[in-house]
């Protein structure tokens, strides 16, 4: 299977890749990650908690190792997850250019899927990789945002692109090789379009959320939501 | 002969028991104490195995035990070759068979790694999820043609190659044919998996005696006297130790004839390992993976016809996928070789195949059994045939079918029982005019533009085939008359739906004249009769029939002897009727079979020397070779070009399966075989990706024909007889589903004859229609009809 | 969730108590724990209509309800059609004599989603009929004879009187799922 596509990220690429190397800050994006730990220069272990379809949420094994790394244009990647129902295995490179409004992203990944979720969830698997892909990408766009935030709050603009425009709390994706996708998870999309940053039920909801906005950041409004899973496991 | 009995529509003895709930199937099978297994299967379809961790599943409560390939000792070890390669001269044949428990390599997704036994299957289920099974991926072999490129991956090291056998047959000079040719037809084929369908999985139940000293197995096989001799071997057990029973089997299709598969090997040897009874039943997924499929085949074949469309002769090379191991040998390649003849006068015919292996599920009979692949290779050929010498698709038939005259028929290559490819008897055209008059042949132009009128897009195909039935070795019966007047037959065949229960009774109800319903048949039990091979290669009713039908006469001719001594009259005077042997012409001189059965078996005094007690015989049946089946399928199929959605609107089966012992079984038996054709043709395709990942394990995305999808199929029998047994019988159980596919594309072609396109490949799908109609130029000035011209 | 529930039905107008792990299906419930085999399972994800049951008069497939949610149920299953050694239920009764069954793995789904069926559809066509075994898969008949069948019970049904033949009544409930409390 083939994943492809583009993302922006309204952020420097020097920030975007810190970003992208950071196993704290995956473990939120990745949806179902519950554990991830750097077991050496790139290399990752993890688990996940995921189930598609008529295939019940399970835990697998999960491990990242990072190549060809060239800050911060550039990487390559081998992912490897394994579990009762079957294990995934793939590479993906990654691209990241600089763009007036940011960084834009190109990813491609190639996975492999095997075992019962092959057999079984075949038909699903498609939307569900495409679908996991954004809700990963937007929760690491929310989390850039957060931490842009923040640095600006602390004056240190040189980790955040104090000249991003405004774009109107939405974020700057494009999605053209999933549309479908994009269909699929705009409630989530209808929810955190204009969340009212201040929201007091929203925050007082979740529990994760993190710290109030520090006063005096620009570009209103900015996302703090929670960034981990939205969704239970197992009710993709 | 019919008589009485057989040749009558009698309904079935077994309906009973299955109907009202009380049948007994092996999943049925309840024992005290009883364990139950669930297997760890590879997600890999080709992988070198590191490690495997069995620990947290050995510490889960309620788990009795895990083993592991090198559990097994002495007693892992590859599986029997089942069906040596047949003498051929030339022949090149690599034996690699199925093991119990992978060691150290997987070879197919699905193949069994560990096995666990636990108190329940929910708790095997839940440990097998826990065993960790660390595995190094190798480049899966799933391309038949990659399969043989030097650089690709050898999925048994041992041999070197991945080529399971190169077999040439020939016979005439093909190329001298070619050069005499007005018309060369030359085209590549490919024909893909599907699975058997049994709506039973598989199943065994095993339990150790340890008093008895005995083993019995409940197993779903087709074949249980050899599974009994098998595994008797195995476990260094006398025969006479080992008891399997097919009991009432949920269908069969071909895959319950393979032997040994992994958890038949596996379940009896735990049983007597833990001293305690073991299940096994497979689910669906499973069934899936691990039970053995069958189709995917590549030809490249070519026919040479002289100006007037007679076939001067064919030449065909093809691949044949093995799957991940051969244990069946070459029966699936040797059939689609053998039947690609049809029911045709080839004057040469070169013929090559390449078996490979490959990362998929092994591949055994299937319903057809290869047969499929042969026939709709020919029928292509001949369709392309007719529109190049511009006649239609019967003519073409017509002008090659064998006359009467040419019998028997010899096309001198091997067929799949080592014997010659004789034809025994047939009667071809009169078949085919039978079904062309049954489709409505003649008025097809018009019915055709009236439909197109009405924005329907119809079409029509007519196919015919032949098969090859009823094969040796051999097959015994024994028939005994009970003091109660009841009659019992035991053979040693799995039955697994046919109405062998009804067929047989039949058959020794016309010998001793006794209704059908007083004759009780026993079947599948190796405690009840242990000589014999197995239900496959429609050969049940023909050979086990054959053998019923011999004993039932031996009976007969003691009952006349007894009778005769006790009524003091020459046996010349006795006639036997409605269970009574009477003295002709003086009916109040007479004993009932009953009162026969317990004079024959005297408590005291003297009997003849040389002659044996009771009222019973065993006699066996083994022909020299088979008797070749035959028929024609005529179709009516309506296609819609927006949505590619096809449907067979009317279907015809003329067929001759020799004698009919029971109309209503063979009709049944046709109408079964032509819906799997149907799936075949249309429903049915295994979806491997390349990496040997199947995509669609479940009967969601893998669709079995409903009843929307099958029409009513109208029959016509002809009766040429067998010359080979006594009554004349031919086989019929896979006849249905052999040129189903042949038949679809044929009228696919008709109701799609204003787009270029030619159907060159089975299984078809709504998708893969669509795909073929958008690629495919619109012809300018579009052909009414092109197959009926 | 607790390790075990129990779980009261009656089954072909027995009642049984069972104490049963939630998770355990209805179809392993009847096989296993009541011992009624003649409830059959062929694929055990709601496709192939083998292991249908009846639910309260509505015909269920077993292998996708929990036997928990058969609480306080009345469950029909095919030994429920005939009692000991008597006449066999006309449904099956037809199919014998119309050969509607072959390796007989399959037929007792379709009877017991025949019976709510031929209760509601006294006089039903052939298309009717199709419509309605359509989800239930037989591999060995290719269907034509049992339609056969169905057509010629629903004739002897409307030759007796259709309420004395059936048993069960159909329920006119609309859901089941959950109802079981």
């Amino acid at each position: 299977m083939i994943l492809d596509g583009e993302f922006t990220f309204r952020a420097h690429r020097g920030s975007v890749w810190t970003l992208l190397q950071d196993p704290d800050v995956l473990v939120k994006a990745m949806p179902g990650a519950q554990r991830l730990v750097a077991t050496g220069d790139g290399t990752y272990e993890g688990t996940i908690r995921i189930g598609v379809g008529p295939v019940t949420a399970a835990q697998w094994t999960l491990t990242v190792a990072l190549h060809d790394r060239q800050e911060p244009a550039s990487y390559g990647m081998k992912v490897e997850s394994k579990g009762p129902l079957g294990f995934t295995r793939g590479s993906a490179s990654v691209e990241l250019l600089d763009e007036p409004a940011g960084t834009r992203m190109k990813y491609r990944a190639d996975m492999q899927i095997g075992g019962k979720v092959a057999g079984i969830g075949q038909r699903l698997l498609d939307q569900v990789a495409r679908m996991l892909t954004r809700q990963g990408l937007e929760a690491l766009s929310r989390e850039m945002e957060l931490r842009l935030s923040l640095a600006v709050g602390s004056a240190s603009a040189s980790v955040g692109l104090a000249t991003a425009p405004t774009v109107d709390g939405e974020l700057v994706a494009d999605e053209g090789a999933s549309a479908a996708a994009a269909t699929a998870a705009s409630g989530d999309d209808a929810a955190e379009a204009n969340p009212e940053s201040g929201d007091p039920a929203h925050a007082e909801d979740d529990a994760t959320s993190e710290p109030p906005l520090a006063p005096g950041v620009p570009d209103e409004p900015l996302t703090v939501t929670d960034l981990d899973q939205e969704l239970p496991p197992g009710t993709i | 002969m019919s008589g009485r009995y057989i040749g009558q529509s009698v309904p079935r003895n077994e309906d009973r028991r299955l109907l009202t709930g009380h049948a007994l199937f092996v999943d049925d099978v309840r024992l005290e104490g009883m364990l139950h297994v669930a297997f760890v299967r590879s997600d890999h379809a080709h992988a070198e195995i590191r490690s495997i961790d069995v620990s947290a599943a050995l510490e889960r409560p309620g788990v009795v035990a895990v083993y592991v390939a090198e559990d097994l000792g002495d007693y892992w070890r590859p599986g029997p070759l089942l069906v040596p390669p047949p003498p051929i001269e030339g022949i090149v044949f690599n034996q690699a068979t199925q093991v119990p428990l992978a060691k150290g390599r997987v070879r197919h997704a699905g193949e069994p790694i560990a096995m666990i036994v636990a108190e329940s299957r929910y708790v095997a289920e839940d440990a097998a999820a826990e065993v960790f099974v660390d595995a190094e991926p190798l480049e899966a072999v799933v391309d038949l043609e990659r399969a043989l490129l030097p650089e690709t991956e050898i999925i048994h090291p041992q041999l070197g190659t991945n080529l399971a056998a190169h077999v040439v047959q020939r016979h005439g000079d093909y190329d001298d044919a070619r050069t005499r040719a007005a018309h060369v037809i030359t085209r590549r084929f490919h024909y893909d998996r599907g699975i058997g369908g049994a709506i039973e999985n598989r199943a065994v139940v095993a339990r150790w005696d340890g008093q008895a000293q005995e083993l019995t197995v409940w197993d779903t096989t087709q074949a249980p006297i050899p599974i009994r001799n098998g595994l008797a071997g195995m476990l260094g057990l006398m025969q006479s130790q080992v008891r399997v029973v097919a009991p009432f089997v949920g269908g069969g299709f071909g895959p319950k004839i393979m032997m040994f598969y992994p958890e038949e090997v596996l379940v009896p040897w735990a049983a007597m390992q833990l001293g305690r009874p073991v299940k096994w039943c497979e689910d669906r997924q499973e069934n899936f993976y691990a039970t053995t499929q069958e189709r995917s085949q590549i030809h490249d074949a070519e026919m040479a016809v002289d100006a007037d469309g007679r076939i001067l002769g064919v030449r065909d090379t093809f691949l044949h996928d093995c799957g991940a191991y051969d244990p069946y040998g070459l029966t699936v390649p040797i059939n689609s070789q053998c039947t690609l003849l049809g029911p045709y006068d080839v004057p040469s015919y070169e013929a090559e195949f390449r078996a490979v292996f490959t990362n998929r599920t092994t591949v055994t009979p299937v319903r057809g059994a290869g047969r499929q692949h042969g026939v709709f290779v020919m029928e292509r050929l001949l369709d392309l045939a007719a529109r190049e010498v511009g006649i239609d698709a019967a003519e073409i038939r017509r002008r090659n079918y064998l006359v009467q005259d040419d019998f028997p028929h010899d096309h001198k290559i091997l067929f799949q029982d080592f014997q010659p490819l004789v034809y025994d008897s047939g009667n071809y055209r009169p078949a085919l005019e039978t079904a062309l008059e049954l489709i409505g042949w003649d008025g097809w132009a018009g019915e055709k533009q009236k439909a197109a009128d009405e924005g329907r897009r119809l079409g029509i195909g007519v196919v015919s085939y032949v098969e090859g039935t009823g094969i040796g070795p051999y097959e015994g019966a024994r028939v005994t008359v009970e003091p109660n007047g009841r009659v019992r037959v035991a053979t040693g065949l799995g039955t697994q739906g046919q109405g062998h229960y009804t067929a047989f009774a039949q058959i020794v109800a016309e010998a001793l004249d006794v209704d059908v319903a007083d004759v009780q048949v026993v079947t599948g039990d190796t405690r009840e009769f242990n000589w014999g091979t197995g239900t496959f290669a429609s050969r049940g009713a023909v050979v086990a029939g054959s053998a019923c039908h011999a004993a039932a006469q031996k009976v007969r001719e003691k009952v006349i002897e007894v009778s005769a001594r006790l009524l003091n009259v020459p046996e010349g005077d006795i006639e036997l009727s409605d269970g009574t042997a009477r003295v002709r012409g003086e009916p109040e001189r007479s004993f009932t079979l009953g009162e026969l059965a317990m004079r024959a078996n005297p408590l005291r005094g003297g009997v003849t020397p040389g002659t044996e007690p009771g009222l019973e015989c065993t006699a066996y049946f083994g022909p020299d070779r088979g008797s070749t089946a035959s028929g024609v399928h005529a179709v009516v199929v309506e296609v819609d070009a927006d949505t590619a959605m096809a449907k067979f609107i009317r279907y015809v089966v003329v067929h001759d399966c020799g004698k009919l012992i029971n109309p209503m079984l063979v009709e049944g038996q046709v109408q079964g075989g032509v819906a799997h054709g149907i799936g075949n043709a249309f429903f049915e395709k295994l979806v491997y990706d390349e990496t040997g990942q199947l995509m669609n394990a479940s009967f969601a995305d893998y669709l079995l024909p409903t009843s929307l999808d099958v029409p009513r199929v109208g029959m016509a029998h002809r009766e040429t007889p067998a010359p080979m047994n006594a009554l004349g019988l031919k086989g019929v159980g896979e006849a249905g589903c052999i040129p189903t596919g042949a038949a679809f594309a044929q009228a696919l072609e008709d109701a799609l004859s204003d787009y270029e396109i030619e159907v060159r490949e089975i299984p078809l799908s709504p998708n893969q229609l669509f795909e073929m109609l958008r690629a495919a130029p619109r012809r300018s000035s579009p052909a009414l009809s092109e197959t009926h011209a | 969730m607790p390790s075990s529930v129990e779980v009261s039905t009656t089954v072909n107008g027995e009642a049984f108590r069972r104490t049963v792990e939630p998770r355990l299906l209805l179809s392993d419930f009847i096989r296993h724990e009541l011992g009624l085999t003649g409830t059959h399972v062929g694929c055990e994800h709601g496709v192939c209509g083998a292991c249908t049951v009846l639910m309260d008069g509505q015909a269920v497939r077993s292998c996708l309800v929990f036997a928990v949610q058969a609480d306080g149920c009345a469950l029909e299953t095919v030994e429920g059609l005939t009692p000991g050694d008597g006449p066999m239920h006309v449904l099956q009764e037809a199919f014998h004599d119309a050969h509607g069954l072959q390796c007989g793995f399959c037929t007792p789904g379709f009877l017991m989603t025949l019976l709510p069926f031929l209760a509601e559809n006294p006089d039903p066509g052939e298309d009717d009929v199709r419509l309605a075994i359509s989800g239930n898969l037989c591999r060995c008949t290719g269907y034509a004879k049992i339609v056969d069948a169905v057509l010629l019970a629903a004739e002897r049904m409307r030759g007796a009187a259709a309420g004395d033949l059936l048993s069960i009544e159909p329920d006119p409930r609309p859901a089941l799922a959950g109802e079981a409390a």
